[in-house]
């Protein structure tokens, strides 16, 4: 923590600092838990995120920064889930990473428990999958296809209409 | 942004990630919850791992939370848990006929023909009804359109019985209710509605049984017939229960047969509209029409009388129905009637009409033409999803008023009809107000191409749009034998064959007989001759349809016809046509279907001046035949006509043979 209370120390896993303020750090609902349970001289040495690095921590502190008005995310699940289409066009920008960041980005949003951060992770890769074929969906990740082609279909059937042999145990 | 080099390269290919490999699984079921369901299932084809992932039955749970909300997941869960994949299957059972439903709206849609019968046992005048209602779904998957119907038969008693033979198209489902005891419905059985809650859960749980007939789970649809009560001191149709006296149940309410082993939250779920009412009543056990219909699980047979339904209900169900459907439920219940008085203020006028027999021909146009516009509002809601709307409209209300019509009211009926329904076919042809009828002809006629015509590409639905097929040649024969336009008879048969023949070949030789048969019927000879001289197989081949062989044989039947309708002229014309060494075999001929000559037809059914008993003896036909069932001529004459027609007969039998040889070859009075 530094002498200024609004600022808190951040360690990377790649040993980077960065000193962000206090209610940025606050959008984290992890951080906000450990700012309210560890003494002020606690945190002179600043938080280590050790599952974090960096980039990834620059990117998260950003995008709280942008959002460090919003109103807190509904708990209601549903409404908070229910549409893939409201994101913002800055949000949209700033998904506009390789996959591999964004899937850090979840990872560390779904450590540091920013729900609209992971919400909005979530969403961009779940759109990066709507509307697509499974061989357009390998494609997008570079996913090889393990099925047989028996496997494969039993699949297709099972999804038509949703019909096992001996599923329902009768 | 900050610069911080996280942002996709423009240049460089981008490095791509199995996510299902990269995240977490709680984080992969997190980004597949966003995802609709298709692509959920979807995404369970990428690989085996993405497959493992979407089994999660986590995920379904929460799918189903997300897109059935209004599903209690404590009751799923009694039904699911334990059971592999139960979820995910329940899930996709659910969400898919929800989706059905939403997308694919099924169009009940009925035809009644009415009449007034007396009862067999003590004469009371009773109304008798035959019903025939379906409903069509446009599918979802590779069958594009799917039926489903009852044809319900009327049985005189003194409430009339309903026997239910139901068809649906050919490799799906077959659909059969024999009446019985418990099953007796009286009065006009009516409509069958979607009850989609009680349809889903059942067919939930007969997807083991069945999953060799998948086809069954489109037919989300259970039936629900509703009966009108038609006969005199009945007011309700609880009166119709129970045999005769009418049993007084104890409540008027909605009456409801479900299953009775179940529980009072089954019930609930299963069927709101029993939840909603404090009258329901459960006694009818629903596993034993499964028991014993075990082909048929989708088949939920329920009485609901419409009593004491919310308002908006009652609304929503007048929305679905067609114009005859919505008079039965206007008179089975009075706060249907008042629902359904906007804008189809024509119901309680026809309730009225129908209860009075019908009496008035001006009151009957009236009520006619009102009942055709109400169609034809119906038909042109943007949102009428009923197949083929305009036409089916029209040929349905011609074909009730058809129907319906006593012969004394049938010309202002008709043109009552023309006069409200011709507009539908305007667009077909260049319609003038006194040209009405060859519109309305045309718009059969096209409905019968556009029928052929889906026939042809989905032959599934032969059997539903054969009804619709006949109906609308039969309306537009009747419009055109009405008008005695022999042209138009022509121009009717032109066209249908035409059209039938590129559509459907093996139809199109049927054509030519139904026509025949209708202007026999008719008694048009002279469309009748117009018609065989356009289309020879009227007397050959077409009517070798009905099983008949040879040029006598085939036209033994239309001259029964023809006897039986008291068709003097056609009869005339149809012995005149026959070679003169046939004549004898042609008029003796005992037909199979009556097991008669049409001698012994035409002495029990002609009327003054005996036209047709008049040209068949003048033929040659034998006065000593006895039918199948050992009566001869004088038999019948005496045993079906008043003392003055037997007279009158009797003297057309002994003919000039009686004066010729004293009796000889003549049927003596006895």
């Amino acid at each position: 923590m530094s002498g200024d209370h609004d600022m808190v120390k951040l360690i990377s896993s790649d040993g980077h600092t960065i000193e962000v303020p206090e209610d940025i750090v606050r959008k984290s609902q992890t951080l906000q838990n450990t700012l309210d349970d560890l003494a002020k001289d606690q945190l002179e040495n600043g938080i280590p995120l050790a599952n974090v690095t960096h980039a990834i921590l620059t990117k998260v502190v950003e995008w709280c920064t942008h959002h460090k008005d919003d109103p807190p995310p509904p708990e209601d699940d549903d409404a908070r889930t229910r549409r893939t289409d409201d994101i913002t066009p800055w949000d949209a920008d700033f998904c506009k990473v390789e996959q591999t960041v964004l899937f850090e980005l979840i990872l560390a949003a779904n450590y540091l428990d920013i729900k609209g951060l992971l919400d909005l992770c979530c969403k961009t890769v779940a759109n990066m999958i709507k509307g697509k074929s499974p061989e357009q969906i390998r494609q997008t990740f570079n996913i090889k296809n393990d099925f047989t082609p028996e496997e494969e279909e039993q699949v297709r059937k099972e999804n038509e209409w949703c019909e096992e042999a001996g599923s329902t145990g009768k | 942004m900050a610069g911080s080099g996280t942002e996709k390269g423009s240049g460089a290919e981008e490095a791509k990630v199995d996510l299902v490999r990269a995240l977490p699984h709680e984080l992969v079921l997190l980004i597949l919850y966003q995802l609709d369901v298709d692509d959920v299932l979807a995404a369970q084809l990428v690989s085996k791992a993405w497959a493992a992932a979407v089994g999660d039955e986590f995920l379904w749970r929460k799918l189903f939370a997300k897109h059935l909300p209004a599903t209690p997941l404590a009751e799923v869960r009694t039904k699911v848990d334990g059971v592999a994949g139960g979820w995910r299957r329940y899930f996709l059972w659910r969400f898919k006929v929800g989706r059905f439903f939403e997308d694919d709206r099924p169009c009940p849609y009925a035809r009644a023909t009415t009449g007034r019968s007396s009862c067999f046992y003590c004469r009371t005048p009773i109304a008798q009804g035959a019903f025939r209602a379906a409903i069509v779904i446009r599918g979802v998957q590779s069958v594009p359109y799917v039926h489903m119907g009852c044809d319900l038969a009327t049985r005189a008693k003194h409430m009339t019985t309903a026997e239910l033979a139901g068809f649906v198209v050919p490799g799906a489902a077959h659909l059969d209710l024999d009446a019985d005891d418990k099953a007796e419905l009286g009065g006009w059985i009516l409509d069958l509605l979607d009850l989609r809650a009680s349809f889903d859960d059942a067919a939930f749980n007969a997807i083991a049984k069945h999953k060799a007939t998948p086809e069954l789970r489109r037919f989300s649809a259970s039936f629900r017939a509703v009966e009108a009560p038609a006969c005199a001191g009945i007011t309700h149709p609880d009166g119709f229960l129970g045999g005769w006296p009418p049993k007084r149940t104890k409540c008027f309410g909605p009456r409801i047969f479900a299953p009775s082993a179940m529980n009072a939250w089954q019930l609930e779920r299963i069927f709101p509209l029993a939840a909603r009412s404090a009258w329901a009543d459960f006694d009818w056990p629903l596993e034993d029409a499964f028991d014993e219909r075990t082909n048929y699980p989708e088949f939920l047979y329920l009485y609901v009388a419409m009593q004491d339904l919310p308002a908006e209900l009652l609304g929503e169900i007048a929305s679905w129905l067609d114009v005859v459907e919505l008079s039965a439920f206007s008179a089975v219940c009075t706060a249907f009637r008042a629902v359904a008085a906007s804008p189809l203020t024509a119901r309680p006028v026809l309730d009225a009409w129908l209860a009075r027999d019908w009496a008035d021909p001006a009151r009957a146009v009236s009520i006619i033409q009102s009942l055709a516009s109400a169609a034809l509002r119906l038909a042109n809601d943007p949102e009428s999803e009923l197949l083929l709307p305009r036409e089916v409209a029209a040929a349905s209300t011609a074909e009730l008023a058809l129907t319906l019509a006593r012969p004394h009211l049938a010309l202002p009926v008709v043109r009552g009809v023309l006069g409200a329904v011709g507009p539908v076919c305007s667009n077909l042809w260049p319609a003038r107000a006194d040209h009405l009828d060859a519109a309305i002809a045309e718009g059969c006629v096209r409905l019968a191409a556009a029928i052929e015509a889906v026939e042809a590409r989905h032959g599934n639905v032969y059997l539903m749009l054969e009804h619709e097929l006949q109906m609308a040649r039969r309306a537009a024969l009747t419009l055109a034998l009405g008008a005695d336009a022999d042209g138009l008879i022509l121009l009717v048969a032109k066209h249908a064959i035409a059209r039938v023949r590129s559509a459907v070949p093996h139809a199109a030789t049927y054509i030519p007989a139904a026509l025949g048969l209708a202007a026999v019927a008719a008694n048009a000879p002279s469309a009748l001759a117009a018609l065989h001289h356009a289309y020879p197989s009227v007397i050959n081949s077409g009517w070798a349809y009905h099983g008949y062989r040879g040029r006598t044989q085939a036209m033994t039947y239309p001259l029964m016809v023809a006897a039986f309708y008291a068709a003097d002229a056609a009869a005339g014309w149809l012995v005149s046509i026959a070679p003169e060494a046939l004549r004898p075999a042609l008029v003796d001929k005992v037909e199979g279907r009556f097991g008669q000559t049409a001698l012994h037809v035409a002495v029990q059914r002609d009327v003054a001046p005996f036209g047709v008993v008049r040209t068949l003896v003048a033929a040659g036909a034998s006065t000593t035949t006895q039918d199948r069932h050992g009566f001869g001529i004088p038999e019948l004459v005496r045993g079906y006509r008043r003392q003055d027609e037997i007279e009158a007969i009797f003297a057309l039998l002994a003919g000039p043979s009686a004066d010729n040889d004293d009796g000889g070859g003549g049927v003596a009075e006895q």
